[in-house]
């Protein structure tokens, strides 16, 4: 026979769809035949109806074994396979590869696990273990008798990815995953690329400068001919799936157009002035401004809520590049993977109402980004450290950590982890521009995990850096000097202690950034209680979301260094590009099904769909997306009409399956 | 038994309740369950041969209609494995059985019958004798709810 024949005689007999099924107990050696009555097992699955062949073996999975189930389909025309033996995940495939290769559906087996659930596990009740892999094999025979063909497809994808968020992650991921071919639009909320990092002074531990670092990023990025770059931009709608997304942003106009020189005429006009948001309210911008010298892309940007329209910025610029006339404009993409690196946003301490942080008379109590800013290079003090209140350099300086984070009150129980490490890494660079000065860090407990870090600790607390065990109940201010005290007990010597403050630095936790409830909506992604972006498993899957094809890089996922960030947003840009440079996902339609006759469009089942492979249109039609859905199955018990049923893993057939494990025929109810 | 040993019955009786039970059917996710299990058969752990291991795709696929079915088919007893929580492979399907299994016990109860019925638990993939621990206090459970209200098929 010829194996063009063979397919033949197979398909002929599905189309009877009169099941012929064939079992096999395998010995395993010792391991199943030592415990199990193999050859009882196998005679009690001849006398269950459809089955045309049922045999012991010693090896199932050996080639004479591998042969034995290939010709019984061959020759006794068997359209589904029963093996007990193994898991599924030892030897299933192996079975199911072997029955594809004569010409059956893969999923047309059912593989019993007679060794790891019987066997194996019950070796002291060889009578029990005989009648549980009888039970066993029986339910694999009812299940087998149900299974229908589950074919696999190949759907193309659009190749090319969308990067929402240009800080450090979004640019690694967009530089990424075009130097593998794939083109890239990135799309940032600020008027200027390189995030959070560009705000910092020194990076630790090694105290390298973070400017310098980012910078051939940056550039690389603004300038590759892969990445369409687009700033002042936000998504508005997201639609598709896996492979292929249509996603719709908006663009808020710049005001001043590209060919601007960034000669800072129009600045230097301009008559209004308002504290800058990049350099954390530490000095004064403009209504047209750049945000800092360096800044990508360089084109200044005009603030419109600020502006008073005076056009003295119109009538000084050389080259006629500002023009109040620009619109907002709506772009859309089609794109085959999302990557999100919306990053984080520095936790606001004013919540919390005993460290008065932003009241009058504390103008000396500033952030840990505020104090970057100040040692900054280009900072308006010249790297200087000087107290906001009255311009002197500070001699007694406290931290105080954990605040935002380690902290049921302001719901953020979560460790933010880098606090610490910055906190060391800024003590230090104080504690050697001003020796004479005193730092204290107050703390709960020192993190500085991982390479480097505890040398940075010692080194700091071997300059000098006093480490108090306590969390600060209070920052107290002198209603006549003005004076600032905080007020913490040092828990190790149990002695309640008031440290004199001319500067109290908090170290605030990273949060996550604000419109990240909208984004993760239009994205359709689920977002874990601390309100980052929930990855899809914490351990195996750290960089998708609960969404195939949206990949979360960076902070946004919770909270992260850059060294982690930078590693997590290379894995997702690799998990992006893959299926996007292959040009195909290739997945198993093992989808539920809908009985329309049953839907009563209650929406149910797409409630609890987490990743969104549910979709509905205008007339309230339901319909399963067949990219997008991963094959759990949750969607069932959800039915209250039983109308949606994954394929081979129905009601039905599960009922055919419990229905001998329970112990037999079903008992009169009602 | 007679009334007279009550004294020591203890672990005899315990005994006696747990050979009475015979078909304990335990839906174990694709994953963590799955995983489990195979590691505690591996492990060569033992575990009571009452035991009936039915392959879901995801805790949050069995429903009452799966629960029901094995309850009157004749079943004992039936547990529910997950992955732990936070770490559901399918994102949240454990967390939804949770509450299914919740109302299904809230069901039981109010029906008059043990909420030992069913119950739910979770598993790591990498630790056998988690599920291991899952079926010994599955029978411990079922056993001392047929101690305490005659057996649970008089109930059916």
């Amino acid at each position: 026979m010829t194996k063009a024949n063979n397919e033949a005689n197979v398909s002929e007999l599905e189309t009877e769809e009169e099941p012929r099924i064939a079992v096999f107990v395998c010995h395993c050696g010792h391991n199943i035949a030592g415990t199990v009555d193999v050859e009882k097992v196998a005679e009690s699955a001849k006398d269950l109806p459809n089955v045309v062949k049922a045999e012991h073996y010693m090896f199932m999975c050996s080639k004479t074994g591998v042969k034995m189930l290939q010709d019984s389909i061959k020759e006794l025309g068997v359209n589904r396979t029963v093996v007990a033996s193994c898991s599924k995940l030892q030897h299933g495939r192996t079975f199911a590869k072997a029955i594809e290769e004569v010409g059956l559906n893969k999923h047309k087996h059912q593989q019993v696990n007679v060794r790891e659930f019987c066997s194996w596990v019950h070796k002291n009740d060889k009578e029990g273990a005989t009648q549980k892999a009888i039970q066993l094999v029986e339910a694999g025979v009812n299940r087998a008798r149900k299974l229908e063909d589950v074919e696999t497809r190949k759907i193309p994808t659009t190749k090319a990815a969308l990067v929402i968020g240009a800080g450090v992650a979004g640019l690694r991921a967009a530089n990424d995953l075009a130097e593998l071919g794939v083109p890239v639009t990135l799309i940032e909320k600020n008027s200027t690329i390189g995030g959070h990092m560009t705000q910092l002074n020194k990076t630790f531990p090694t105290l390298e400068c973070p400017q310098c670092s980012i910078s051939p990023l940056t550039n690389g990025v603004a300038n590759h001919p892969l990445i369409d770059l687009y700033t002042l931009a936000q998504v508005k709608n997201v639609e598709g799936s896996m492979g292929n997304f249509t996603v719709e942003f908006e663009i808020k106009p710049r005001y001043v157009h590209d060919n601007c020189t960034s000669c800072g005429e129009c600045s230097s006009v301009c008559p209004i002035e308002v504290p800058s948001e990049w350099d954390k309210g530490m000095s004064m911008r403009k209504a047209i401004y750049k945000a800092y010298p360096q800044a990508i892309p360089s084109t200044f940007v005009r603030d419109k809520q600020t502006c008073i329209g005076c056009n003295s910025c119109i009538n000084v610029c050389p080259v006629q590049a500002v023009d109040f006339s620009m619109k907002t404009e709506k772009k859309t993409v089609n794109v085959g993977s999302i990557v999100v690196a919306a990053g984080f946003n520095e936790y606001d301490p004013s919540e919390i109402e005993p460290y008065h942080y932003g009241q009058d008379g504390y103008d000396d109590v500033i952030t840990q980004l505020q104090l970057e800013r100040m040692l900054s290079p280009t900072s308006i003090t010249n790297s200087e450290v000087l107290r906001p209140s009255d311009g002197r350099i500070p001699k007694n300086i406290v931290m105080i950590q954990c605040v935002g984070s380690r902290n049921d009150q302001v719901g953020n129980a979560y460790c933010t982890g880098v606090c610490c490490k910055f906190a060391i890494k800024n003590a230090r660079i104080l504690k050697e521009n001003y020796p004479n000065s005193n730092v204290t860090i107050c703390y709960i407990d020192v993190r500085t995990p991982g390479l480097n870090f505890e040398e940075l600790y010692k080194s700091a607390q071997e300059i000098g850096v006093r480490f108090i065990r306590g969390r600060p109940s209070e920052i107290l201010r002198n209603p006549l000097t003005g004076e600032l005290r905080v007020i913490v007990e040092d828990t190790l010597s149990m002695t309640p202690l008031q440290l004199k403050g001319d500067l109290v630095v908090l170290s605030a936790a990273m949060v996550p950034p604000e419109g990240i409830g909208p984004l993760g909506s239009r994205l359709h992604v689920l977002r874990s209680k601390e309100g980052f972006l929930k990855e899809f498993h914490i351990k195996m899957n750290p960089t998708l979301s609960s969404k195939g094809g949206i990949y979360l890089a960076g902070a946004i996922q919770g909270p992260k260094d850059i060294s982690e960030s930078v590693a997590h947003a290379g894995g997702a840009a690799a998990l992006a590009a893959a299926h996007l440079v292959k040009g195909y996902i290739e997945k198993e339609m093992l989808i539920p099904k809908i009985d329309y006759s049953l839907c009563i469009s209650c929406g149910l089942c797409k409630t609890v769909c987490a990743p969104a492979a549910i979709d509905v249109d205008q007339d309230r039609v339901y319909s399963v997306n067949e990219v997008a859905c991963k094959s759990c199955g949750m969607c069932m018990p959800a039915c209250p009409t039983g109308a949606i049923q994954l394929i081979n893993f129905s009601d039905d057939q599960l009922r055919d399956e419990i229905i001998p494990l329970s112990g037999g025929e079903a008992h009169c109810h009602d | 038994m007679t009334s007279s040993e009550v004294g020591d019955f203890c672990d005899p009786m315990d005994a006696e309740i747990k050979a009475k039970i015979k078909n304990l059917v335990v839906f174990m996710c694709n994953e963590c369950g799955q995983g489990a299990a195979n590691t505690a058969g591996v492990a060569r752990m033992g575990y009571d041969a009452a035991i009936r291991i039915v392959r879901v795709q995801c805790s949050g696929q069995v429903g009452p209609i799966q629960i029901m079915d094995a309850l009157n088919n004749g079943a004992d007893a039936v547990g529910v494995v997950g992955c732990c929580l936070g770490a559901c492979h399918f994102f949240n399907g454990n967390i939804l059985s949770m509450h299914r299994i919740k109302l299904m016990k809230k069901l039981f109860k109010e029906l008059g019958y043990s909420d030992q019925f069913v119950n739910q638990w979770t598993a790591r993939a990498a630790e056998g004798e988690t599920s291991v621990g899952d079926f010994e206090d599955m029978v411990d459970r079922l056993a001392v709810a047929i101690k305490n209200k005659g057996t649970i098929k008089d109930g059916c």
